[in-house]
């Protein structure tokens, strides 16, 4: 399932969770949060990347995440994302929501084809 | 982007020394950097991968995006970012400069309770003087485009009599036939309305209010564009017959506090003045009449003048007598016209009325006066505010207190620039630091300013209650009159003003030391810091430029405060010519409750019993005139013997007494004899003169016997049968004007009298005595006016006392606010030469010569201050001469006493820090660095 711009706003909610997770393991720069979110998905969530960093900057907009330069693994110079604390209550929130959600979507679709 | 200061620096760090923040290119240039690391490092995986370099790149494009869409979404969403997150940031900037301020005052309260207090104490007198200066010379009247209406004033010499007093000059008063010409023609007015106010008691069931009432004319309430409260308002129909419609508009005020707003008073009957009216509307809200300070009642047609012409003297034949000037008017200019065009049009009408029909009837002008009554014209004056006296009277006090209070807070900003300049550098160090690291100047500024609104704001919030402490005593101190036309609540003009105050303070006075605090080079600062002494010098400089400034102004005020003071003592001691320690005085006005002559006479009679009877009283007397309420009465007289020529000023003051008048007031009786009971109606007419009189018609020693006439007598028929000492009339500072006293008893017509009551012991301890004394003989005749002679003649002084009084407590104010300043810059001097008076008590110098070390600095500050002070307030007096009595501005007594008074604080704020420099111990102040 390729995610393009049209499905966004179904997305951003989700998109947003996602970022917030795999930044829960520690500061990444941009490519990293992509590489990372493709490969635990086994490749079912391939996030155009360029949708990604409006979603990092909107996050950061929000105070959920917050930025600072550093050095990447060759030796450039990326900007690294970090939670902060309100980010972390974020993601603790929206991830017990999204379960929720999750399950029911799940409980009514196998209940419609059993 | 300019350099790597911003970026390697941690946000938290950021935010907590104010860096820099970034701005939209950068974050644009930032995005950029991401999407070609993003590529890159995409490019290198899929060429670990196995794809050549060129078509992982391309590959790494399509998964990206379409490049330019991608990169204006992402440089947009970044933008966004960046603009929110500086939002955020200056929040939270202001919030941490916030706590700041407010840690920085718990610490040390001692200065910023100070602040605080200096700046609430100019606020609130500034924030009260405003609120009297509004209400009294500012708002205008409610009611639609008040810059529209126009008085009419019709200026020149003119024979007969006029009755004007608050409603406007004498000028101001036309006939009643003048008025009803112009009311008629095509003046080119969009309405034209007549009125005066009239003193009246309305009745409404049975509760009997003495007041006013408004006389007004049909086009009265068109030219003002009023709607009603209730009902309908005065009409041109209701004015158009005399001694026609019987008909009321009720006040608004009036309606709420005696009839409850009761709505179905229309139609209902009220006695004014004994006649019955019938109420047919309601003045709309807020609107208090058109003369400030003298809200009416009720407003009548002024077609009901024959109902109710008893009450006005000198109204026989009003409404064809051209020479009774009594009415005032004003009209609206409509609009697209103006005032000149209408001033043509109105003249077209009044130059051939004066010409043709007045001009012939004029007796007494000389040549040159009746030339310049036949070239008089009306003229139109802005009027938005209505015809009043009042604000002729009290404009130029409050002009002059308001620039006064405006110096207090000025001494009280100088002050708190005093004391953050010294906070600033104290905290220059922290500044440098901030401004090392990046921080915007612009930012540092901000936090420093922060503090001084925070104490800002604090003073402002405390001021609201000086405001409201002043305006109580200003309520105390106002004439009686302009006490009535202000509202002494705090209202919204007032809480703006005050808050627009507070602002305005708190960027002056934070502005400047802020600047100053941030303008030094790092490197001065930090050396400074390390050696104390350069930043030190520049600080100080400042300082003592700002104590300099607060005593210049300091002694303005006290010159100005010692200035009035002395005027009102002044008139405190003026020689009245009346013994008045021991009276009391009340007005009663039978006629009103429909007394005839008659009945008049056997009230007095009964009146004088009762009030002789009451133990304590040794004397009662009355007057048609009460002394000291500003008005008076005045005639042309001729005496017999004496030969009168047309232009010669032969005017006099009149009062009609009772029997035992100068012995109750205690006024010298020269030669001859007092009025008694037996002047009475029927008996030959009697007069009793006083010195000036004798000495301006030439009288000398024989004075007695001569027959005078006045108001207008064609023959001299009253006999002059005593001559008393000069006693002061209308007002305290007025000059002694000649007198002639007729015996009032004598009087046809008897209706409104004054009483005079002396009494052995306090006057204050029988007023009650006396109003029961009236109910007694009365009960439906309210006593009006009841108070002590003492009282009365503050209430002629009122304005005096309040300039004096205001003036006194703001130079007070101003100057213990200076010698705070002068102690704290003094302080800080001391503190900051500390290691320099050590070096110089190690090499000898004793405690004397250290004091005088901080004393010469004192002097030369007090001196510059002073001279400059004396300067301004020479320049100022000049204005303030008309409002001086008994001294000019120049009284050097008074400079003297100030210049005395400020060496003597100046001394006093000085003598503990040349204390504690004295008793700096040599060893420790070399030690310390």
């Amino acid at each position: 399932m390729a995610i393009g711009p049209e499905d966004l706003d179904l997305v951003q909610g989700t998109l947003d969770v996602l970022i917030l997770k795999t930044l829960s393991w520690g500061p990444r720069h941009g490519y990293a949060v992509a590489r990372w979110l493709h490969d635990t998905s086994d490749d079912v969530l391939r996030v155009e990347e360029g949708a990604l960093y409006p979603a990092l900057h909107r996050l950061e907009r929000r105070g959920w995440i917050e930025s600072e330069w550093g050095l990447s693994e060759n030796n450039r110079r990326a900007k690294y994302y970090q939670l902060t604390r309100q980010g972390r209550q974020q993601l603790r929130a929206k991830s017990s929501s999204w379960a929720r959600y999750a399950g029911a979507v799940s409980k009514v679709l196998s209940a419609a084809t059993a | 982007m300019s350099s790597a200061t911003g970026e390697n620096i941690r946000p938290g760090i950021r935010r907590l020394f104010h860096l820099a923040l970034h701005r939209g290119d950068r974050a644009r240039a930032e995005v950029d950097e991401e999407i070609r690391l993003h590529l890159a490092l995409r490019t290198a995986q899929l060429t670990r991968e196995g794809l050549s370099p060129e078509a992982a790149r391309t590959e790494a494009e399509r998964r990206f995006g379409p490049p330019d869409e991608a990169r204006g979404r992402l440089h947009t969403s970044a933008e966004r970012r960046e603009e929110r997150m500086l939002h955020r940031e200056l929040l939270d900037a202001v919030r941490s400069d916030l706590r700041v301020a407010l840690r920085g005052l718990r610490r040390a309260p001692g200065p910023g309770v100070t602040a605080v207090l200096s700046l609430a104490l100019g606020i609130g007198a500034n924030a009260a003087i405003f609120s009297l200066f509004n209400q009294l010379l500012v708002r205008p009247l409610p009611v639609p485009h008040p810059e529209q209406l126009v008085k009419l004033v019709a200026p020149g010499p003119r024979s007969g009599g006029s009755a004007c007093g608050d409603i406007g000059e004498c000028e101001e008063a036309l006939s009643y036939p003048m008025f009803r010409d112009l009311e008629r023609a095509n003046n080119g007015l969009a309405a034209v309305a007549g009125h005066t106010l009239v003193e009246a008691s309305v009745t409404y069931g049975d509760r009997t209010l003495p007041g006013r009432a408004a006389i007004v004319s049909g086009g009265y309430f068109r030219a003002l564009e009023l709607q009603p409260a209730l009902g309908r308002l005065i009409q041109p129909s209701d004015d158009e017959t005399l001694g026609g419609s019987a008909i009321a508009v009720l006040d608004y005020d009036y309606w709420q506090s005696q009839l409850g707003g009761d709505p179905g008073v229309l139609n209902r009957t009220i006695v004014v003045d004994g006649q019955p009216v019938t109420v047919v509307g309601v003045a709309p809200r807020g609107f208090d009449g058109t003369t400030l300070g003298r809200q009416p009642m009720v407003y009548l047609p002024l077609s009901m003048v024959p109902q109710i012409a008893h009450t006005m003297d000198g109204m026989v034949n009003f409404d064809t007598n051209r020479r009774f000037y009594w009415l005032y008017a004003f009209g609206r200019i409509p609009s697209g016209s103006d005032i000149g065009r209408a001033q043509t049009a109105i003249n077209a009408v009044y130059r051939p009325i004066i010409t043709d029909v007045e001009a012939p009837i004029q007796e007494g002008l000389t040549d040159r006066e009746m030339t310049e009554f036949r070239a008089a014209k009306l003229e139109l004056a802005p009027a938005s505010r209505g015809q009043s006296t009042l604000e002729s009277q009290v404009k130029r006090p409050l002009v002059l207190l308001f620039a006064v209070a405006g110096v207090v807070l000025l001494i009280a900003c100088a002050n708190i620039a005093s004391l953050l300049l010294v906070r600033g550098a104290s905290r220059g160090m922290e500044v440098a630091v901030r401004l090392s690291l990046g921080a915007g100047r612009r930012r540092v500024i901000l936090q420093l300013l922060t503090e001084s609104l925070v104490l800002a704001v604090l003073g402002g919030v405390v001021g609201l209650l000086v405001a409201q402490g002043t305006l109580k005593l200003a309520a105390s101190i106002l004439p009686t009159s302009a006490a009535s036309a202000v509202n002494f609540g705090l209202q919204w003009p007032v809480v703006l003003f005050a808050i627009g105050l507070t602002i305005a303070t708190g960027l002056v006075f934070g502005l400047f030391p802020a600047f100053h605090s941030t303008r030094a080079s790092l490197v001065t600062t930090i050396r400074a810091n390390a050696g104390q002494i350069a930043g030190a010098r520049s600080t100080l400089r400042s300082h003592a430029t700002l104590v300099v400034g607060q005593i210049a102004l300091s002694t303005v005020l006290l010159v100005a405060a010692g200035l009035f003071l002395k005027s009102l003592r002044n008139v405190a001691r003026e020689d009245l010519g009346i013994a008045v320690e021991h009276v009391a005085t009340f007005t009663i006005a039978p006629d009103r409750n429909g007394y005839t002559s008659d009945r008049t006479r056997e009230l007095y009679r009964r009146l004088d019993a009762e009030l002789a009877a009451i133990p304590g009283v040794t004397g009662v007397t009355t007057a048609r005139v009460a002394l000291f309420t500003g008005g008076g009465w005045s005639t042309g007289a001729r005496v017999e013997g004496v030969k009168y020529e047309p232009g010669m000023d032969n005017g006099a003051m009149i009062n009609l007494i009772g029997p035992d008048y100068f012995r109750t007031l205690g006024i010298p009786l020269m030669s001859g004899r007092e009025f008694t009971t037996s002047d009475r109606e029927g008996t030959s007419r009697v007069a009793i003169v006083n010195a000036t009189f004798v000495k301006k018609f030439g009288l000398g020693g024989d004075a007695i016997g001569r027959r005078v006439a006045i108001w207008g007598d064609k023959e001299p028929k009253i006999q002059i049968v005593g001559v008393v000492g000069d006693a002061k009339y209308q007002s305290v500072k007025g000059r002694l004007r000649a007198v002639v006293y007729t015996a009032h008893l004598q009087d046809e017509k008897l209706g409104t009298v004054t009483y005079y009551v002396r009494t052995s012991g306090d006057p204050a301890a029988v007023l009650r005595q006396m109003s029961a004394a009236v109910t007694r003989v009365d009960p439906d005749v309210p006593i009006q006016e009841l108070k002590t002679m003492p009282q009365q003649i503050r209430e002629n002084v009122a304005v005096d006392r309040m300039i004096g009084t205001l003036s006194a407590a703001f130079a007070v104010l101003a100057t213990l606010l200076a010698a705070v300043g002068l102690y704290g810059v003094l302080g800080y001097s001391v503190a900051q030469r500390t290691r320099e008076i050590g070096v110089r008590m190690a090499l000898g110098a004793d405690q004397w010569k250290v004091r005088a070390l901080v004393l010469r600095q004192v002097a030369w500050m007090t001196l510059a201050g002073g001279v400059l002070g004396i300067a301004a307030a020479l320049a100022f007096g000049r204005t303030a001469r008309s409002l001086l009595f008994g001294l000019d501005e120049h009284d050097p007594v008074t400079v003297v006493v100030a210049v005395i008074v400020l060496a003597a604080v100046a001394l006093a704020a000085a003598y503990l820090p040349a204390r504690r420099a004295s008793s700096i111990d040599p060893m420790q102040a070399l030690r310390a660095d």
